[in-house]
């Protein structure tokens, strides 16, 4: 039941009727329901692994306060092995079975691995990161362990992130999860204006360009100014989608008075890769520098030793989007982007003060945006053949071939909507760039508005969702994760 | 502040959804919504007429061959078939006319297996809602009951109530998308310097009549015929062969035999209902279809002279 269908609009009339009928802890039984069916809605059998997934990790971090020298340490890793076990297991089985058995054919052994087809439970990824964050954090004593399982269960299964995210920290999520059935309601509408924005970015944007990205499925056929309009496309389809799933969960959190944790800042206004990662899916990134850069010694070490863990981590979270080749290339390049930019502030001092100045920033942003997208090129080519096809092309070894593509598009009477498109992503980013905000912040400032204008944004941006839907909407990116 | 703020959207959604029902007022922006009436119409402009032909565009050669096979006058059979108007939207096309005081002496209907899959659509939807009269929504909901996602089915119920976009706009959907984005249906032409292999094309109006599909269906048809059987004295469900189903193949025999014996059981719990198996070997032929469900001009000239020959076997008066 993903945001932008009609059941999930049903779903939502029915569970606020419910939310605005009942009190205390009642209403948050009626949350926790709502959130299980929301999930079961995908494939009932998932639910039990997500319970399963509760229970663990409320009852050992129970055990992990109370519990003093090995034997905490102990029942950490028994927390850490179950939650990386089951995404190990769910994951990333059939992609190592697939990879081990290719790799022993490369070097002549025959061998009959098992096709593992193991179908992969919605938002995984999402809430494991989040259930192993709570443990680590109650074993770091940063947290006290939750003792109430209803406020745990909430803060696992709260339906607006549970299946993308953001992924939540326990310290700011479950005090907040413990309000919801001890205080009285108290809704923040401008919510409504969140869920308009993200559905529009979605359904009428995201869903609009995504037929041009369909270039990096043959990329050796493809003009390559085809393929760079492809990577455009892909750029701000994946931002407009994920950014708007996040928005639609911003705001729907917001109506039952939760505050997320902002998940973009316009991250195509970056000017370099640490830039970038502060921008972009900022839960993940916080959690990557939190949980795995910061253990593995951080910037702590030697300067060899800070890049092998910068990259360590990129490598990792190129493999957290998704078990195939690509990802992890998609990773590494970031990771090299980061290592190189730091290698480049400490071998030249004063690249700092010339990045500082106010007349390179966009130039440099500009140049950074197309870095990043021959980086989207990777993470959306599939296959490892794919990648390369499309790098050779983007990095012009064949040149770009601008006319003979626009002639054909003429020819095809394809022009207009190619124009209208380009108009639209230097557009976004040129917003990008003069508004370098969140979309929280930016929507806090359009509910300051008069009530009229307010109401007429807001209502036409649901109602344009509405009118440029796709006849079969599309599920969001980021669910594959 | 916070109510102040609620009217204030849902006056301007409001405003929008009056924008949106004359955006449906007009022949060109809203044509799905504009074909509703005409069947409607078409029954009331045709007092005379006895016998009605129902259900969607697989049934829209029935009435000539009724007028034949009975020897009937032209005006006394009307055609109130509507394009996409399976089993529900007959259901509710069927009530709406009872509810505008219209009896007939029998009321036909047609179904392939086409029709018992269920693919949800925004049309679809609005056609149900705009037909079907307010006191008599609780026989949609037991058929969505039957559906895959009952959820849906109650939203694009609540959409259509409040917005007409929904349903209606899908034809400007379109228009709009292309406008701005170009064709969506996945053309790699746009960027291809030399045309790849082509992709085979999808079995347009195909189903394969899986269990999950047939439930919707039957609960569908079973409504349908019994909002006939208030509408008319007798009622006939014609049981048409799509192109699947009309192959010579293990598989497709084993399908025709589940289609015909899940009807017969179903017309044996209703009084007053005929079933006519349109499933002669002569219309057994893929090559008179132009799609998966639709006959082409050859296949609906024999399948005229079959369904009238059936016809002139049956008796025109009532049935007991």
């Amino acid at each position: 039941m993903s945001f932008t269908t009609i059941s999930f609009l049903t779903f939502c009339i029915v569970f606020f009727a419910g939310h605005a009928l009942l009190r205390g802890r009642a209403r948050g039984y009626w949350l926790l329901l709502a959130s299980a069916f929301f999930y079961g809605s995908w494939d009932v059998r998932f639910l039990a692994l997500l319970v399963g997934s509760v229970f663990v990790d409320f009852f050992v971090a129970l055990a992990v306060a109370r519990a003093e020298g090995v034997r905490r340490k102990r029942l950490l890793l028994i927390s850490i092995g179950f939650n990386l076990g089951v995404l190990a297991f769910f994951k990333y089985a059939g992609f190592f079975v697939a990879s081990a058995s290719e790799l022993l054919t490369r070097l002549g052994v025959a061998n009959s691995a098992p096709a593992l087809e193991i179908v992969l439970p919605v938002g995984i990824s999402f809430y494991t990161f989040q259930t192993l964050s709570y443990t680590v954090d109650v074993y770091r004593k940063r947290l006290p362990a939750c003792r109430d399982l209803l406020d745990f269960a909430l803060y696992v299964m709260f339906f607006p992130q549970l299946v993308a995210g953001p992924i939540e920290r326990a310290e700011r999520l479950l005090p907040q999860m413990r309000a919801v059935s001890r205080e009285p309601w108290r809704p923040d509408l401008s919510g409504l204006a969140l869920i308009a924005l993200g559905l529009f970015k979605k359904i009428a944007l995201a869903d609009g360009v995504r037929a041009y990205t369909d270039a990096f499925s043959a990329p050796d056929r493809a003009f390559p100014a085809a393929l760079w309009f492809a990577t455009y496309a892909f750029a701000f389809q994946i931002y407009w989608d994920f950014s708007g799933y996040s928005d639609v969960a911003i705001g729907l959190a917001r109506l039952l008075g939760v505050e997320l944790m902002s998940n973009f800042r316009a991250p195509y206004a970056a000017t370099g890769p640490s830039d970038f990662w502060r921008r972009w899916h900022i839960s993940l990134s916080e959690w990557l520098r939190d949980y795995l850069y910061i253990p593995l010694g951080g910037n702590r070490g030697s300067a060899l030793r800070t890049q092998r863990n910068l990259l360590l981590t990129m490598l990792l979270g190129g493999l957290w989007h998704g078990a195939a080749w690509h990802f992890v290339l998609w990773g590494a390049f970031h990771g090299l982007l980061l290592c190189a930019a730091r290698a480049l502030a400490e071998r030249w001092p004063g690249w700092r003060q010339l990045a500082a100045r106010p007349w390179l920033r966009p130039l440099q942003a500009l140049v950074f945006f197309h870095i990043t997208c021959l980086g989207w090129a990777l993470f959306r080519a599939q296959t490892l053949e794919a990648c390369f096809q499309s790098w050779h092309k983007l990095l012009l070894f064949e040149g770009l071939q601008l006319r003979p593509w626009l002639a054909h598009l003429a020819e095809l009477q394809e022009l207009a909507p190619v124009y209208v498109c380009l108009a639209l992503f230097a557009s976004a980013w040129l917003l990008q760039y003069l508004q370098p905000r969140s979309t929280k912040d930016l929507v806090v400032q359009v509910w300051g508005w008069p009530l009229l204008p307010r109401a007429l944004a807001v209502a036409s941006l649901a109602y344009l969702a509405m009118l440029l839907a796709p006849l079969k909407p599309p599920a969001f990116i980021y669910f594959q994760f | 502040m916070r109510a102040r703020a609620l009217v204030a959207l849902l006056l301007t959604l409001a405003a929008l959804a009056w924008l949106d029902r004359w955006i449906g007022r007009w022949e060109e922006g809203g044509p799905y919504r504009q074909e509703i009436p005409r069947p409607i119409t078409a029954v009331m402009r045709a007092p005379e007429a006895q016998h009605i032909v129902l259900g969607c565009s697989t049934s829209n050669w029935f009435a000539p061959a009724i007028a034949a096979g009975w020897k009937l006058p032209g005006r006394e059979v009307v055609d109130a078939h509507m394009s996409d108007c399976l089993q529900a939207c007959t259901l509710a096309e069927a009530r709406r006319l009872q509810s505008l005081g219209r009896h007939f002496r029998t009321a036909t209907f047609g179904v392939n297996t086409f029709e018992y899959c269920e693919e949800y659509r925004e049309r679809r939807s609005m056609q149900e809602v705009e037909l079907m009269p307010l006191a008599d929504t609780l026989d949609l909901a037991r058929v969505y009951l039957h559906s895959t996602d009952p959820l849906r089915y109650a939203g694009g119920w609540l959409m259509n109530q409040v917005s007409l976009t929904y349903g209606n706009t899908m034809w400007l959907q379109r228009h709009a998308r292309k406008l701005w984005f170009g064709d969506e249906g996945g053309s790699s032409a746009w960027f291809e310097r030399e045309p790849g292999p082509r992709r085979k094309r999808s079995n347009v109006f195909g189903c394969d009549y899986s269990a999950a599909d047939r439930d919707f269906g039957l609960a569908a048809t079973r409504g349908a015929l019994r909002a006939m059987l208030d509408l008319a004295d007798r009622v006939q469900l014609v049981l048409l062969p799509d192109r699947d189903y009309a192959a010579d193949t293990e598989v497709a025999r084993t399908g025709r035999e589940l289609f015909v014996a899940e009807h017969r059981a179903l017309v044996a719990q209703l009084q007053r209902v005929e079933l006519i198996e349109l499933l002669d070997p002569t219309l057994l032929d893929p090559q008179l279809f132009r799609d998966g469900a639709h006959l082409n001009s050859r296949g609906v000239k024999r399948a005229r002279a079959v369904l009238s020959a059936s016809l002139s076997e049956l008796p025109q008066a009532s049935l007991p």
